[in-house]
């Protein structure tokens, strides 16, 4: 008897100990965001080990690509004012990567348009809407043909073109962050939310089908959504007009610009999400669909097998039919209406 | 007995319960209930023991004196009052049931009985101190623990009362 | 004193009646599956406040980073950044936290505001 109840006290405490994976979690600031990253594995040491490198990659890469470090090679870059620069392999093929969403959605996505945002100066103290002669002196400077590969790693930027890799850097940094966990091994599981970048990778052990439920954020009230994406090693992004603005006259000036016209873009929407297993291409494509409107978004989606949910400014929230089965509509108390 | 043998297995007592709050650390609670200070109540063991061996007002000393030296060693003022509710609420509950033990009820179900009462004394405390309700979602779980719990630290107690007996040491 | 370790029938009873308590105690929460919400609040690597959120709680919380100021607000199971000074105003656009998985950052001021409970829908929100 008495060994029967050792047995079963036992048996007890370890299906308390054993009953989820160990995780690792921590929140750091890279790339002008806060980052959260939860890995789990098998026991805490993997699940810790996983986690620092992912963290310490994406310094790295912060270290690289930031526009705002002055010590970084993208600034030196920036700073040639028009010289031939050889620059590290990671950040060419960065570049090179952005070129060709830039190329592929005909400018909608432009990685040069830093200028614009240094103008306006939107969420920083100088925010102010500029005059038209301000944003057309800018605007020589804007444009992605002004960055010329010259292959082998150097790079001619024209015309005082500036690069800024925010409309892709977290999604390259999701992307690592998938390839680093691929190396680790099959038990390691990882949540990596880089910003507005979300990446899950490896089976969810909290939920029982396994996926990652990713919420889409409600434009009114971003903390909260009105949709979920369920996912397994894929990354869902999400661009809108709703964390970096300013209102001036009763008019929202946000931080997505028409590369175009040098004005934040007007087309109807709040915000675009595109869901694919690559997270710079996501990343890119947000901010393109957004500058494309919901229209010529939906017909470009079509085009290029693009999963994309968009939100309109008359509250209605259209997925892409690839993306349905993975989609769920939960807007209804928030006021918005499903527009599938 | 004599006054300061009494005093002396007190100290014992306390020691002794004061070795199994440390060693009740190590089981990975918090896993399951995500409340600081909420135990096992492996402690419990002592009080019972010294219910049958010493009056009711030293066991309360006993009790208070753990959970005091316990909650200075390691722990927060929550935890503090978690463990004092629990405490005391269990050993008034065996108090209570050592009235009947003997034919109907033993060691086994007297312990089962303070496990369960230690662990609604601590959510009842909780309740208070976090001012919601929501914790007692917690005890359903607590109270199947206690069960295996209780038939331990009833065994344990049984064991060492018998071995007591054969050493002839009577305190 | 009976010294084998013998289970009585007295003590059935009391295993039992243990048992249906908790039985009785679980009906309650299994048909309100919402569970416990927490707010965790974090500045830098610090953990300032965890408050666990119930209905008739309220509570004013200010946080400050060299000239930047928060007022975090929590009215039941509602966190909200308030004010902030800061430049970006990030924080007061998202507006209420209401549900398990939800997360506020003030990036100037390094404070953090998480939702945590077992009732949580989602992993994650993208923003």
């Amino acid at each position: 008897m008495k060994k029967k109840i050792a047995v079963g006290v036992l048996g007890a405490f370890l299906l308390l100990s054993g009953c989820a994976p160990a995780s690792s979690e921590s929140d750091f600031y890279a790339m002008d965001t806060i980052m959260v990253v939860t890995a789990y594995d098998k026991n805490e040491d993997a699940a810790e080990s996983a986690r620092v490198e992912i963290e310490q990659h994406i310094n790295a890469l912060d270290q690289l690509m930031s526009r705002q470090r002055k010590e970084s090679n993208l600034s030196q870059l920036n700073a040639t004012s028009g010289a031939i620069m050889l620059v590290d392999h990671e950040l060419y093929e960065a570049i090179e990567t952005a070129l060709y969403y830039a190329e592929l959605t005909d400018g909608a996505y432009d990685p040069t348009t830093a200028p614009l945002s240094d103008l306006w100066g939107i969420g920083t103290e100088s925010q102010h809407v500029p005059t038209q002669a301000e944003i057309d002196a800018v605007l020589p400077k804007v444009g992605w043909q002004n960055i010329k590969l010259l292959g082998q790693d150097k790079i001619q930027l024209l015309n005082g073109a500036q690069v800024d890799l925010g409309g892709i850097g977290k999604g390259w940094a999701a992307n690592d962050t998938a390839a680093i966990c691929k190396t680790a091994g099959d038990t390691l599981r990882v949540l990596a939310q880089l910003g507005g970048n979300i990446i899950g990778i490896g089976e969810n052990p909290n939920n029982k089908d396994g996926e990652w439920v990713i919420g889409i954020a409600n434009p009114d009230n971003s903390a909260d959504y009105v949709a979920t994406i369920a996912i397994t090693n894929e990354s869902v992004v999400t661009s809108g007009d709703y964390e970096r603005y300013f209102e001036q006259d009763g008019k929202r000036y946000h931080h997505i610009f028409d590369p175009k016209t040098g004005y934040p873009a007007d087309s109807g929407l709040r915000s675009v999400t595109v869901v694919d297993s690559d997270s710079a291409r996501a990343d890119a494509l947000t901010t393109a669909l957004f500058v494309m409107g919901l229209d010529k978004g939906m017909e470009f989606c079509e085009q290029h097998d693009i999963k994309a949910v968009f939100i309109t400014d008359d509250k209605r929230i259209v997925p892409t039919d690839n993306v349905k089965d993975q989609y769920e509509f939960s807007g209804e108390q928030a006021g918005y209406s499903d527009g599938q | 007995m004599k006054k300061s043998k009494r005093i002396a297995v007190c100290g014992l007592l306390v020691a002794t319960a004061l070795v199994l709050s440390l060693v009740e650390r190590m089981f990975p609670l918090q896993a399951v209930v995500p409340i600081p200070g909420i135990k096992l109540g492996l402690a419990n063991v002592v009080t019972l023991f010294a219910l049958t061996r010493l009056r009711l007002r030293e066991t309360i000393a006993i009790v208070v004196v753990r959970v005091l030296l316990s909650s200075i060693f390691a722990g927060s003022i929550t935890a503090f009052l978690f463990s004092l509710f629990g405490g005391l609420l269990a050993m008034f509950v065996m108090k209570a049931l050592f009235y009947v033990e003997g034919y109907w009820v033993s060691l086994a179900g007297i312990s089962v009985a303070g496990a369960a009462a230690h662990n609604i004394g601590q959510i009842g405390a909780a309740v208070l101190v976090l001012g919601t309700a929501d914790v007692m979602g917690y005890l359903p779980l607590l109270l199947v623990l206690s069960i295996p719990m209780g038939l331990v630290t009833g065994s344990v107690c049984t064991a060492v009362l018998g071995h007591i007996k054969k050493l002839h040491f009577f305190i | 004193m009976d010294n084998k370790f013998r289970l009585k029938l007295g003590d059935w009873v009391i295993c039992i009646a243990v048992l249906l308590l908790a039985g009785a105690i679980a009906l309650p929460f299994l048909f309100a599956p919402s569970g416990a919400l927490t707010c965790e609040i974090k500045q830098g690597d610090t953990v300032i406040r965890t408050i666990r959120l119930a209905e008739g709680y309220r509570d004013t919380i200010t946080l400050t980073n060299g000239k930047w100021t928060n007022v975090i607000e929590v009215d039941g199971k509602n966190v909200w950044f308030s004010k902030s000074n800061c430049p970006d105003q990030i924080c007061v656009h998202a507006g209420h936290l209401t549900r398990a998985g939800q997360m506020a950052v003030c990036l100037p001021t390094r404070v953090v505001v998480r939702m945590v409970g077992t009732g949580a829908q989602v992993d994650a929100v993208a923003v």
